[in-house]
């Protein structure tokens, strides 16, 4: 590289080369972003469920058993 | 051997796989971001343009490409392996690995595609051709894709978790498609640079291998992320779980 011109530019294919990376940084930094979001957002929830007082908590499901004829 | 085999089985542990990713995880965004900052630096400024096929600066878009065309097929082998890791020995921490790797690998395969395509149009000038390779690399997105819907078409998690295994190991049989696909079949993509001796310029060979690091580090750093995600919406009620979101599992020094 001998220049800020031709780095920009890249001969005349700086259309498709900075295209290239700049696709490749968008899509693996939303991988990057909504991985973080979604571990915060679990751990909102998972401490609002604490917070619950337990008559609010969700009871465990009772087993359902088929009445003998 | 029997310290290999403990810590493989601690590491199905959820408590256990979500604490030490937590320690490793820094390190590892921390030798990725060095090797991306060295790899770009010689892959976008220091390194030559190609002059003997008249390719000029487009050669760069071989520092992300093929990077992330190596990723998309080992990806995808290493999803097969940790289904046959759950199915086996019926770890659910491994089945957690297979629907982690998903979307990264996913969108490495889709890289792949973008980067290959645009590429294609200066050099090839054609945007698609449905060459084997290309056609065989477009389907393996497609098994990603038909990997996370299946998942997501089950309403009971171990179900999801088998069927989705299931998937995942049939499909594996499309990877040495993609990879010989240039050598059984006369595509116009080309055949192998980076095994094959003497077919990339020296000059080319520092900033692709620096890449190459890079972007490994990279997927494993998502993967990772994802995993740690995954274990907590697996555990929500689990005790250590609530301990961590509340910030007593750090004050042990144990997070």
């Amino acid at each position: 590289m001998s220049s800020w011109h031709e780095f920009i530019f890249m001969g005349k294919h700086g259309a498709y080369v900075w295209s290239s990376y700049l696709m490749t940084v968008v899509v693996l930094l939303g991988l990057f972003v909504g991985f973080r979001m979604m571990l915060k957002s679990l751990k909102k929830q998972v401490l609002s469920e604490a917070a619950a007082p337990d008559a609010q908590k969700q009871k465990a499901r009772k087993l359902k058993v088929s009445q003998a004829d | 051997m029997a310290n290999g085999w403990r810590w493989f089985h601690q590491l199905g542990s959820p408590k256990y796989l979500f604490q030490k990713t937590g320690q490793w995880l820094p390190w590892i965004w921390a030798a990725t971001l060095i090797l991306l900052g060295v790899g770009l630096y010689y892959s976008l400024w220091a390194s030559p343009i190609e002059v003997r096929q008249g390719q000029g600066h487009t050669v760069r878009i071989m520092y992300v490409h093929v990077p992330a065309a190596a990723l998309s097929m080992i990806a995808y082998i290493a999803m097969a392996i940790a289904a046959i890791v759950g199915l086996v020995w019926k770890m659910k921490m491994a089945f957690a690995v297979v629907r982690s790797i998903a979307p990264v690998g996913a969108a490495m395969t889709f890289l792949a595609l973008f980067t290959g395509s645009v590429w294609g149009k200066p050099t090839w000038g054609t945007w698609w051709e449905w060459d084997a390779r290309m056609t065989s690399e477009l389907l393996l997105l497609f098994l990603y894709l038909g990997y996370i819907a299946l998942h997501a078409s089950f309403s009971d998690r171990s179900k999801a978790d088998k069927a989705g295994a299931i998937l995942a190991i049939v499909g594996v049989i499309n990877i040495p498609i993609i990879y010989f696909s240039v050598k059984w079949w006369n595509t116009l993509h080309q055949g192998y640079s980076v095994t094959e001796k003497g077919a990339l310029d020296p000059a080319f060979q520092t900033p692709l291998f620096l890449m190459l690091g890079a972007i490994y580090l990279l997927f494993a750093a998502l993967v990772i992320m994802r995993l740690r995600a995954e274990i907590i919406l697996r555990n929500q009620k689990a005790r250590w779980v609530t301990e961590w979101a509340t910030g007593a599992m750090s004050k042990r020094g144990e997070s």
